[in-house]
């Protein structure tokens, strides 16, 4: 592939940004130029990873990093835009001298601060990493450190917004179940790595039911979900035997019910995904309004800036995907779908040729891992699938999430580069 | 500029519809970018699909010169093998470079080319590989006019 070609991709997605962030300095209605040194800093990363990597690492997937910096781009674009609503309400409510003013973020910023380390973080996988395949031996390494995370928020926990997966140390908050995935999946590759029968199944087996346990008694029902289909979809590749799926799933329908029947929150889940309409005021309220805005802004959107993402609740992080939709239309809603498909493509591409079977699974985890994420996000925001309150990786504000994403992404770079050796 | 960026904010605050339309044109040039920006992705990707099945050769090819044999064959002293994107060095049949002596392992070594470098991996050897003399142990890097020797046998990078 020519390297006119993707330099003339970067010089595409810098376009898109230019575009994006002039659009945001004109609807701030103020001269700050917080939205143009927003763009030269993301910039300055990419044109600086993007020659690092073409430099020293030839062999490796560029679209991978392409696409990742775009859907980043996209996500940065909407967080400021978001900054700018929550500053013009706060100043609309101290002229009203309303008692508790909302709040003034600066999720555009924060979420460029964790793209630096993202992306820092990729480039040091993919320089220090030498030899990929040398990890699958530190397999109790992973276990512990699975469970360590996984229990993390049950004991030292906070709970926000109904769920209890938040832990703050010395004033910084973070998701130990983000962290528990990664590790998940390197304790998944490294035991089903010498498969060979059903016995070699039991222990990882275990550690994926408690993991899930864990994640029930936290309220986190999203990341439950996502550990289910990382584990389902590892274990067959691994194994290639349809009746391990049918069990599994058995087990699953019969484990879901049996929570419908234990917990309340599962049962309201179940009755708002039914009947949004039917409690609108009341119980489902979030996902009402994200309808309602998902329709409001039909098919072309109502121009970036001008939708009324107030409305919709947790509209940073769960919810952008119905804020990208209000602001530019279902067309946008698709288009970062379709840029979600690619980059599961590329991923998926870089497990089917590796060469040694753990760097194959590891690469089907994480990309599993994302193409889970963001159906269960995007069809729970939609009310095609029970809500359940997760990021949609790479776009929502969210430091854990966009460093583990780029984390995982960093890898599968990596592995697609030993797959052309 | 200054009152072109003041007119622009009062429109989007509703106070001058005149210049509202300029949303159309941003949105519209937003959705344009990034489906052709999916497009060119896809065009790309093609174009590699495409490509796949054809070696890609090194900017700077790179071969092993035999410095010292112990027998007269295919291999004598002061031929030269070209190296390919793997090559593997071993007394089985398989190998790339196949060595007919009793001191050489099945399976002895490799030498890889990765992102336009040229790495040297001893597979487990019995008596291990040496690279100037000294004994390798997992992957190292290769430079021009490296020695590696195996068995009875010394073959020398050049490029």
């Amino acid at each position: 592939m020519g390297e006119n070609k993707q330099i003339r991709l970067l010089l595409l997605i810098f376009l898109f940004g230019a575009v994006g962030f002039l659009n945001l300095f004109l609807i701030q209605g103020n001269k700050e130029l917080t939205p143009i040194i927003l763009y030269g800093v993301i910039i300055l990363l990419m044109s600086y990873s993007y020659f690092i990597i073409k430099r020293f690492f030839v062999d490796g997937d560029t679209f991978i990093f392409m696409i990742a910096c775009l859907l980043t781009i996209i996500g940065i674009i909407f967080l400021y835009r978001l900054d700018i609503l929550n500053l013009y309400l706060h100043n609309q409510d101290m002229l009203a001298n309303v008692k508790q003013p909302r709040n003034i973020t600066n999720y555009g910023l924060k979420q460029l601060i964790y793209f630096a380390i993202g992306i820092t973080l990729y480039l040091i996988i993919i320089i220090i990493l030498r030899n990929f395949k040398r990890l699958r031996k530190y397999k109790y390494i992973y276990l512990a450190a699975t469970l360590i995370f996984m229990c993390l928020s049950t004991f030292f926990g906070t709970e926000i917004l109904g769920a209890k997966n938040w832990v703050f140390v010395f004033g910084y908050s973070f998701q130990p179940s983000e962290f528990g995935k990664i590790f998940l999946v390197l304790y998944l590759a490294s035991a089903l790595d010498k498969y060979e029968s059903w016995k070699d199944l039991i222990e990882p087996a275990v550690l994926v039911t408690i993991s899930l346990l864990f994640m029930v008694l936290q309220r986190d029902l999203g990341s439950a979900l996502i550990f289910f289909g990382i584990s389902v979809t590892m274990l067959y590749i691994a194994s290639s035997k349809f009746k391990y799926i049918l069990t599994c799933l058995v087990l699953f329908f019969v484990g879901s019910f049996i929570s419908y029947k234990l917990f309340y929150h599962i049962r309201k889940r179940i009755m708002i995904w039914k009947q949004p309409w039917a409690y609108a005021n009341n119980e489902s309220y979030q996902v009402v309004q994200s309808l309602i805005a998902l329709g409001e802004g039909g098919l072309f959107g109502k121009g970036l800036g001008f939708g009324h993402p107030e409305f919709v609740f947790a509209n940073a992080s769960d919810f952008i995907f119905v804020t990208i939709c209000e602001d530019l239309g279902m067309l946008m809603g698709f288009a970062i779908l379709i840029l979600f498909f690619i980059l599961f493509y590329r991923c998926m591409r870089a497990a089917l040729r590796a060469k040694d079977n753990f760097s194959r699974l590891v690469a089907v985890g994480y990309s599993s891992m994302i193409a889970a994420q963001t159906l269960v996000i995007v069809g729970g925001v939609t009310n095609a699938v029970p809500l359940t309150g997760i990021t949609l990786p790479l776009i929502s504000a969210g430091g854990s999430s966009l460093i583990i994403t780029y984390f995982a992404l960093g890898v599968i770079q990596k592995i697609s580069e030993e797959g052309k050796m | 500029m200054r009152d072109w960026h003041k007119l622009v904010s009062l429109c989007i605050r509703g106070d001058g519809m005149s210049l509202a339309s300029l949303k159309y044109v941003f949105t519209i040039g937003l959705l344009a970018i990034i489906y052709f920006i999916i497009a060119y992705i896809l065009k790309l990707i093609y174009r590699d699909v495409k490509e796949e099945g054809r070696e890609k050769l090194p900017d700077k090819p790179l071969g092993l010169e035999v410095l010292k044999s112990f027998k007269e064959g295919k291999l004598k002293k002061g031929s030269i093998v070209p190296i390919y994107k793997e090559t593997t060095i071993g007394r089985g049949k398989d190998n790339t470079i196949f060595i007919d002596d009793p001191f050489v392992s099945t399976k002895h070594a490799r030498i890889i080319i990765k992102n336009n470098s040229c790495y040297l991996e001893d597979r487990g050897s019995t008596n291990g590989t040496l690279l100037n003399g000294e004994i390798v142990t997992g992957i190292v890097k290769l430079k021009r006019d490296d020695q590696i020797e195996i068995g009875k046998m010394i073959f020398k990078i050049i490029g």
